[in-house]
């Protein structure tokens, strides 16, 4: 195994493959700043030019391009405050409050650099774990990977703050939203009246686009000004954001884990992760009350944590062939287009292959994330800019990227939407990520609810995970509530004592 | 409660009243599918309606009490600054927002490329009063982007409705 893993670096050192690996992360890091535009996107694009190309130049460019998007995403998340891609959606809340700060080079920085620690923790996990992960994966059946996804739907309170009622409500709105179209459980649509373009229901991309970026776009404009005080300085630079990560090694180490068990389960998407990763680091934190107005541990968890998935992913994709995620699928239809079949066989006969993913994901982390640390500081100035001129551009490549969901009119429209959506939903004060979790895992819950009652009767209630998983989900419900209670009668006794 | 809250408050009871609406007729219009597809939007559809109720009832019976958006603890979201939450602050928005609404109309009726030479220099003379070069320089750079694009990411333009009838 040793000799496998030392003769793929090997192979991986020939200059046409590393150049092959870096134009993957240059690839990776555009498509990754354009919001809307993802991984997916990316690795479509270079699919065809495959063909006849040496199989490690050619998975290199791929691992090189899903590699470096979880980094570069993070661009306008933090900068302008629109998610870069489904992965960075949490970054936001807290990046770009601190961009608005003036600390916008200190967040990427953080960011960054966590999402290199994340990514080297994600590639050394799969390297160790190949041998193991086979059982580990296998574990989660159809009631497990529910439980997983109501603990998803139980970090809704955490990310309601002090009004989980209104948090649920948003949650329930976005479980509606993630119905229409067709039933994952029957040949039926709901909902779509004829519509074609309902038949596949809402996109992801668009929903994100407009509960977050329309309007913020329009609130900036609306102000005036830019984005972030002249006074306030740029901050520090990038160096603060890596000294936050060093002063907060634990919780990346912690949310790298996370990141790689979770994104080892076929279907757990980047944004689920994202924002439990997100959740989770709330529910843990001892001070929450900067969390939402710019608090570093708010950046460093989900990055790390979206880095760290990308060796998850590629556990079920190199063991069973099962994509672990749908970029993964790509990954897939060009190991088949090199004639390599994944799958258990994989590890027998192609370990060298492997190992040279392996290197790819550590050595495009560690490319990708150089040249995002670069770029960090120049592109930190934008926030500096009158947000006038910025704003047509960002707005355009909103639009661009909403459009290339579906390539129909309807795109436009359910941009338009959903951005009054979110405008009405920021003017009230309805928190809007909880309405985008509860729209994620819509269609994973119904199909898993579905397949294990299907399946298992009410008996899955009774499985070891499944107990494990549920008393997790109480303590994150009933233990976040008392500790807001706490809060809230601490509050109200400082208040009493000051008169 | 300044009159800021109050103007929330009283949207976020229509906000409820509104998906409590939405909520039934998802309770309702579910009995029409098959089993598989009923039951998830039935179950989902009828927490919602008993959650909105409760909400409803909350804000009813406790509106006084209610701790005014903006303070105490907030970890959801992303918040508004005082004056944004003022009347006029609604107002410039909604302006803002209806520009943005005239872009996407714009480019509907026209196509990216077009729409975009017409927008930019509309919204910064006009709102903005912005000087004529950073408006030539926006759209310039944004044709080279959108050329950019096409060539290298194949990524497409939306079209417009026109421009199948006119040489747009």
């Amino acid at each position: 195994m040793l000799d496998a893993f030392l003769s793929a670096f090997v192979i991986l050192m020939d200059p046409y493959r590393m150049a092959m690996l870096m134009a993957g992360v240059s690839i990776g890091i555009v498509v990754g700043i354009l919001p809307g535009l993802g991984g997916l996107m990316g690795m479509a694009l270079v699919l065809p030019f495959l063909f006849g190309m040496d199989p490690y130049a050619g998975i290199a460019m791929l691992i090189g391009i899903a590699a470096a998007v979880p980094s570069s995403d993070t661009f306008p998340s933090v900068l302008m405050g629109i998610p870069g891609s489904s992965g960075s959606q949490a970054t936001v809340m807290d990046g770009y409050p601190m961009a608005k700060q003036g600390q916008g080079a200190r967040a990427l920085g953080a960011a960054f650099f966590a999402s290199l620690i994340g990514g080297l923790i994600g590639a050394v996990a799969l390297t160790a774990l190949v041998p193991f992960a086979r059982p580990l994966v296998l574990m989660f059946g159809a009631p497990e990977l529910l439980m997983l996804t109501i603990l998803g739907l139980c970090m809704v309170g955490v990310l309601s703050g002090n009004r989980p009622l209104l948090g649920i409500l948003g949650a329930c709105l976005g479980l509606i939203l993630g119905m229409v179209g067709g039933a994952p459980a029957a040949p039926e649509y709901r909902w779509a009246y004829g519509v074609l373009y309902l038949f596949d229901g809402f996109s992801l991309v668009i929903v994100a686009l407009g509960l977050f970026a329309i309007p913020e776009i329009v609130d900036l404009l609306a102000r005036g000004g830019a984005i972030a005080r002249r006074s306030a300085g740029l901050g520090s630079g990038w160096m603060d954001g890596v000294r936050d990560v060093m002063r907060n090694k634990y919780l990346v180490l912690r949310h790298s884990i996370i990141g790689v068990l979770i994104g080892a389960i076929p279907g757990m998407g980047s944004s689920i992760i994202d924002w439990l990763n997100y959740g989770y680091v709330v529910s843990r934190a001892k001070d929450k009350s900067r969390f939402g107005k710019g608090d570093v541990r708010g950046v460093i968890a989900p990055e790390a944590a979206n880095n760290a998935k990308e060796g998850g992913v590629l556990m079920p994709t190199l063991l069973f062939g099962v994509p672990g995620s749908s970029a993964m699928a790509l990954l897939l239809g060009a190991l088949l287009i090199f004639g390599v079949q994944p799958g258990p066989a994989l590890l027998r006969d192609n370990l060298e292959l492997v190992f040279v993913i392996i290197w790819s994901l550590a050595l495009a982390n560690v490319f990708g994330t150089i040249i995002c640390l670069i770029l960090s500081k120049p592109i930190a100035r934008l926030t500096f800019v009158p947000f006038q001129f910025v704003a047509p551009v960002i707005l355009a490549i909103v639009i661009l990227g909403a459009y290339q969901q579906t390539r129909h009119v309807g795109d436009l429209i359910a941009l338009a939407a959903f951005g009054l959506l979110g405008w009405v939903m920021k003017r009230i004060g309805m928190p809007r990520p909880p309405l985008l979790v509860g729209f994620i895992l819509a269609g994973l819950t119904e199909r898993y609810l579905w397949m294990s009652y299907n399946i298992y009767d009410w008996e899955w209630l009774t499985r070891p995970l499944v107990l494990a998983i549920a008393a997790l989900c109480l303590v994150l419900v009933f233990g976040g509530s008392v500790m807001k209670a706490r809060m809230r009668r601490a509050a109200l006794r400082t208040e009493a004592r000051d008169g | 409660m300044d009159e800021a809250s109050r103007l929330e408050a009283r949207l976020r009871t229509a906000f409820v009243l509104a998906l409590l609406a939405l909520a039934v007729f998802v309770v309702w219009s579910a009995g029409d599918f098959r089993r598989a597809a009923r039951l998830f939007p039935q179950y989902a559809g009828g927490v919602t309606v008993a959650l909105c109720l409760l909400e409803l009832g909350r804000q009813f019976l406790r509106r006084k009490l209610l701790t005014p958006i903006g303070s105490g603890v907030n970890t959801a979201d992303l918040g508004l600054d005082p004056e944004e939450r003022s009347r006029e602050g609604m107002r410039r928005s909604l302006v803002v927002f209806a520009w943005v609404l005239g872009y996407g109309g714009l480019i509907v009726l026209f196509g990216m490329p077009l729409a975009t030479a017409l927008f930019i220099p509309a919204l910064l003379r006009l709102q903005f009063d912005a000087p004529w070069l950073p408006a030539l320089g926006l759209i310039a750079g944004l044709w080279a982007m959108m050329y950019a694009l096409r060539a290298l990411l194949d990524v497409r333009m939306p079209p417009g409705l026109l421009t199948g009838t006119f040489p747009l």
